[in-house]
């Protein structure tokens, strides 16, 4: 292990786990608006109470999700400038712009956003609150729009010219629409619909087979198979598209990925020439991520609907039908495996490259000493992963709970509250000021 | 126009240490609290609004790699240390703010107890000795960049420097706190005590660190007119306090933490990362993006900047209303209760 291995493994390790977050959080607040809006529109008061019932429950997962892609975000952030100085010294004019444009629309406008609505209900028009929690979500693609920019790059950099050792951009027009970007945004749309679904459908069936809430979970258990089954059909045809094109411009990595094409001999023999020996190839075992992400969509496909089979209104209660309430919770860890599996492939199969033909990892890595290197990943690692645990543990919590423990709730919300809960405390008004005593957050 | 976007985000970053000092100063109030109930209150009060403070320091960092990328990497790993201390700190109080009261169990929230003070102590000790550490300028390495050392952290100047953005953030949090309560609250007398004992203590440390700013750096008349004028901010910002208005007491009250920032820009000018010796100083010019970038920027991000000071605006009206003065005030805080 160098300096270099070990800010690789943080990298991995925080870029894993916040895509693992924002991933549920891309989809969940697409299904949280979605929701709302129906909701909204409804004429009748009871629909409505129920449908703002559902925002409640599935927006305080969504929030508490949330936290961690916030908190994993901002490790993200400084590693560019604690770890991969190299990366901005040479690229500094091509990848800051992308990235200073995330952090601040995503982080600045969607955090504000957010609190607005998390902290909205009954505050604002009903009009209001709908507008921001879909400003909450656009701002969320478009951050993830602009780091794709950033990431696309880095495979397969367009639009720019080296001199001096100094990169600049020639054709933002050309940055913007790189198929290297827009292929993986596709896939990721789709992935992000598929894990929603998933996620639905399988808190959904936990309180089906219990016979608990069922009028509440029974149209969410159907909406989650179906969205799931769609999601993972928009994964692979963009997937499918995508592995075919990484053959223009990732030679080796569609090789390794599709054991297609040249022999490894040979592709090392056309780097060799170009950039001179060395060995240039990804690792070998890059294929076997890919082969287990290819595998899981394309099982998806055809198994992922069939819990909301469960939901239509028969004599018979959805608990009795274990299998597919079972189903639908065994389903749910696949598609995050699916997720990692994908990004190994796309960012191993990058190696030994930070920006394909451009600039090498090792030339990217911060001219550090490895004792303060290790330090660095061993405090924010060990920080990261307990938090990580802990909020997954949250998730379960409330997940498990129901409807009536939300984490975002309100006083109008119909049924009792958990009394242990301190957000029913009656703290005096004017002592809690302006926070919303109703919320337990 | 590249003064313009060095300005720009230094001006992130005070924006993040006059809001900020707020929260930190509350989450080190949190074991002065005497009941849960007061402990709840306090982190009720921070929870609509320590995203919206913490976000600058986000834009600041983003910023900082798009409009001056050299300056970010050269910036971040020199100061590693404390920066590593920043981070850990900051995930940790932040964790506590969200999960505190998630679960209903009593040592869930007294574990929370003991990381929001401790966490929110270390981003202000860790906050005060960077500053100091670039106001003063860094060590050069062997190899010729530049580093903060150890020795540069725990310099006397950088101590000082630290224990202004304690004191000074604890005093903040405690015209927070006040702002917030009703006059008649029973903490109210406390809370005036605490302002009342941290105001001369905090004029003398701000003091204290411009002399020694003065002493430690080139620019000796300039820092001290900074530090005199922070001085000065917070003796009349405890002036309006005593006379009944918390909200210009709060606003004065962050001169010592904008003094921090003020006096790298003052001090160092365009070197926008000073060293001591002058080997691995850096620039503005070197560290500026080129115009290409900087044109997207300007496009992309001023009029995000617009929207998002707009929405801060809101977030504070609506959810850091001074007690029970004025009409609008007491419609809110008349809000319904508990499960109302
Ligand atoms: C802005 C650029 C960028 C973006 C959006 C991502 N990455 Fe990345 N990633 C890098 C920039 C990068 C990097 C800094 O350039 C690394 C460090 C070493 C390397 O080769 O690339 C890297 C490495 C890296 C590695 C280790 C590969 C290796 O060292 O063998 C993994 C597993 C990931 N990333 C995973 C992810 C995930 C899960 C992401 C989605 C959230 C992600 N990356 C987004
Ligand atoms: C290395 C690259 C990345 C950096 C530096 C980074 C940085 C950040 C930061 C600082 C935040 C907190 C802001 C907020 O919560 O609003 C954040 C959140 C977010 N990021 Fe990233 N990010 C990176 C990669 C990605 C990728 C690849 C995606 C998606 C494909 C993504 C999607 C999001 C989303 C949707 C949020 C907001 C939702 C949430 O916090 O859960 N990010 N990111
Ligand atoms: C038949 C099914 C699938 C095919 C053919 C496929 C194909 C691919 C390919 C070729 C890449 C690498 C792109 C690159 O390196 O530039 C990739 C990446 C990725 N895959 Fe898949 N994939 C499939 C299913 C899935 C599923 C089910 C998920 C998640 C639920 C998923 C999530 C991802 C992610 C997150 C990435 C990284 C981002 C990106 O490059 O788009 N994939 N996929």
């Amino acid at each position: 292990m160098n300096t270099a291995d070990l800010a690789r493994l943080q990298f991995a390790v925080t870029a894993g786990l916040h895509f693992l977050f924002v991933a549920l959080t891309l989809g969940l607040v697409t299904v949280v608006a979605v929701t709302q809006t129906r909701a909204t529109r409804a004429r009748d008061p009871e629909a409505r109470a129920t449908g703002m019932r559902r925002v409640r429950f599935w927006g305080g997962l969504y929030v508490i999700n949330y936290a961690l892609g916030i908190i994993s975000g901002i490790v993200q952030e400084f590693q560019f400038g604690l770890n991969w100085s190299g990366l901005s010294h040479v690229m500094g004019n091509v990848i800051g712009a992308p990235v200073a444009i995330e952090t601040i629309v995503a982080f600045f406008l969607e955090s504000t956003f957010l609190g607005m609505w998390a902290f909205g209900f009954g505050r604002l028009s009903a009009r209001a609150h709908l507008v921001l929690i879909w400003l909450v979500a656009l701002t969320a693609y478009l951050s993830t729009f602009w780091i794709m920019v950033v990431n696309g790059f880095m495979q397969n950099p367009v639009g720019h010219e080296t001199s001096g050792g100094v990169t600049r951009v020639t054709d933002w027009g050309a940055l913007l629409t790189n198929g290297a970007t827009w292929y993986a945004l596709a896939h990721i749309a789709g992935a992000v619909a598929l894990l929603a679904g998933l996620f639905l459908a399988a808190v959904s069936a936990s309180h089906l087979r219990r016979d608990h809430e069922v009028a509440f979970f029974r149209p969410t258990l159907a909406q989650g198979g179906i969205l799931a089954a769609a999601g993972a059909l928009v994964t692979i045809v963009a997937g499918l598209v995508h592995l075919d094109e990484l053959k223009t411009y990732q030679p080796a990595k569609h090789a390794v990925v599709s054991g297609e094409g040249p022999s490894p001999e040979e592709l090392n023999a056309a780097q060799t020439a170009q950039y001179g020996p060395g060995d240039w190839l990804p690792p070998e075992w890059v294929a076997t991520p890919a082969l287990i992400m290819i595998l899981i969509g394309i099982v998806l496909l055809f198994v992922s609907w069939i819990p909301a089979t469960a939901a239509r209104r028969t004599a018979v209660p959805p608990s009795r039908k274990r299998f597919r309430m079972w189903f639908a919770m065994a389903l749910l860890p696949f598609g995050f495996i699916a997720l990692i599996g994908g990004w190994l492939t796309r960012e191993v199969g990058r190696q030994p490259w930070a920006v394909t033909g451009e600039l090498t990892v090792a030339q990217a890595v911060s001219d550090t000493s490895f004792g303060a290197m290790l330090a660095t990943v061993v405090a924010l690692t060990t920080v990261l992963v307990l938090l990580v645990v802990l909020d997954w543990a949250l998730i379960t919590h409330y997940a498990r709970r129901g409807p009536d423990a939300a984490f975002i709730g309100g006083a109008d919300l119909p049924g009792p509250r958990d009394p242990s809960d301190p957000g029913a405390d009656p703290l005096d008004a004017a002592g809690s000021g302006g926070a919303d005593v109703r919320f337990s957050y | 126009m590249e003064v313009f976007w060095y300005a720009l985000t230094g001006l992130l970053l005070a924006g993040y240490l006059a809001l900020e000092s707020i929260d930190f100063g509350m989450g080190m109030l949190i074991p002065f609290a005497r009941s849960e109930r007061d402990r709840e209150r306090a982190r009720r009060a921070l929870v609509p609004l320590f995203l919206a403070n913490e976000v600058w320091l986000v834009a600041f960092a983003g910023l900082l790699l798009g409009a001056l990328p050299l300056l970010e990497g050269a910036l971040l790993t020199a100061l590693r240390i404390p920066v590593v201390l920043v981070l850990t700190a900051w995930v940790l109080r932040d964790a506590a703010l969200w999960f505190r009261t998630a679960l209903p169990s009593d040592g869930w929230r007294r574990a929370w107890d003991v990381v929001l003070p401790a966490a929110s102590l270390v981003l202000a000790l860790a906050w005060g000795t960077l500053l100091a550490a670039l106001i003063r300028g860094l060590s050069t390495d062997g190899d010729g960049h530049a580093v903060a050392a150890l020795s540069d952290l725990v310099h006397p100047f950088s101590l000082a420097c630290a224990a202004v953005v304690v004191v000074g953030a604890l005093r903040q949090g405690v015209l927070f706190a006040a702002r917030r309560l009703p006059e008649t609250d029973p903490e109210q007398a406390r809370l005036a005590r605490l302002a009342d004992r941290l105001h001369w203590p905090l004029v003398g440390l701000v003091l204290l660190a411009a002399v020694a700013a003065a002493g430690v750096t080139d620019a000796p008349v300039a820092v001290t007119l900074v530090g005199v004028a922070a001085a000065l901010g917070v003796f009349a910002s405890e002036r309006l306090r005593a006379a009944g208005r918390p909200g210009a007491a709060l606003l004065l009250g962050a001169a010592p933490l904008l003094a921090l920032p003020a006096a790298i820009g003052v001090v160092n000018g365009t070197t926008v990362l000073a060293t001591r010796s002058g080997t691995g100083a850096l620039t503005l010019t070197e560290a500026v993006a080129d115009p290409a970038s900087l044109g997207l920027l300007a496009v992309v991000v001023l009029p995000v900047l617009a929207a998002v000071a707009y929405g801060q605006f809101w977030m504070w009206r609506v959810f850091a209303p001074q007690s029970p003065r004025g009409p609008r005030a007491t419609a809110l805080t008349d809000a319904p209760v508990g499960r109302g």
